[in-house]
């Protein structure tokens, strides 16, 4: 179980980091960065499929890492060192 | 003395089962429940820590997104302009929206605390596991349900009237059009999880047997 855990958060973390880099591949403005600015200024074009992928990415890589360390905190738990 | 006579009715009729006092019951590391949580001795002040917390982790990280070619999620400038338009200043608006959306925050992470996380154990049973992984499964759905919440219904809504004259935005934020695109989903996606993430990791009550802190 646990082991299997482990493969699926290191899955989940190598699949963001990829998605997020071809992700910034693919968005080839860097200049406009800041696509969409909800305070009030004109939006700027950008590449809609690769600011997508970032954040797709980075999401992907947030849920990985957030589940790494709550599995630590567990086995942690279980070993009564927390 | 016999409890036979109008002495006997002074007890509830039930009076066998063992009821913790008003106040202690089903919340607490002191608690008859069992239960412990990382900060607080009940449910509503870890919540209420954790839903401050997760708001602010992910207000700064949405004010950050532009660092990685993401559109910037200014949230509490936004709940600024939507609570006082235009007509006054960056400061003040930005504090004003900040105080809105603060306020939301540890709203929505109090509701999941003592509404929704023992709701979801109750529906899904192997999410009622007091575990900390499971608790961040609990933490994250809640998150990606105010982001359905917030793309669907809220911020189309709120945003759309607002920035009309930038091209406006529709159905799930966007419109698809070359001012807001789909990309703007994507971003509120990934705000959303890392306020659950946060929310979920912080909010983490346990059996008292499986902590010997």
């Amino acid at each position: 179980m646990a082991a299997r855990t482990i493969w699926v958060v290191l899955g989940l973390i190598i699949l963001g980091i990829v998605v997020t880099a071809v992700g910034a591949v693919l968005q080839p403005n860097s200049d406009s960065n800041r696509s969409v600015t909800f305070d009030g200024k004109p939006y700027t074009t950008v590449d809609n499929l690769g600011v997508a992928l970032i954040a797709l990415g980075l999401t992907f890589l947030a849920v990985g890492l957030g589940f790494l360390l709550a599995w630590t905190a567990e086995r942690a738990m279980a070993s009564g060192t927390m | 003395m016999s409890r036979r006579g109008p002495q006997a009715f002074k007890e509830a009729l039930n009076s066998y089962i063992p009821v913790p006092e008003a106040g202690v019951a089903m919340e607490g590391e002191h608690s008859a429940s069992g239960v412990k949580y990382l900060v607080g001795k009940t449910a509503a002040v870890n919540a209420l820590v954790a839903g401050f917390v997760a708001t602010h982790v992910a207000t700064i990280f949405g004010i950050w997104f532009g660092a990685a070619k993401l559109p910037q999620f200014d949230f509490n400038t936004l709940n600024g302009q939507i609570a006082l338009g235009f007509t006054y200043g960056k400061d003040i608006t930005f504090l004003v929206g900040a105080l809105i959306h603060y306020t939301d925050g540890i709203l929505f992470g109090l509701i999941f605390g003592l509404v929704v996380s023992p709701m979801m154990g109750q529906i899904f049973k192997p999410l009622s596991l007091m575990k900390p992984t499971t608790n961040l499964l609990k933490g994250l759905i809640w998150g990606w349900v105010l982001w359905i919440l917030s793309s669907a219904l809220w911020m189309p809504l709120l945003v759309g009237p607002l920035f009309s004259g930038f091209g406006g935005v529709g159905p799930f934020l966007t419109h698809f059009t070359m001012f807001v695109g789909y990309q703007a989903l994507f971003a509120n996606l990934f705000w959303h999880t890392l306020w659950g993430l946060n929310l979920g990791l912080l909010f983490s009550p346990v059996r008292a047997t499986s902590w010997s802190r």
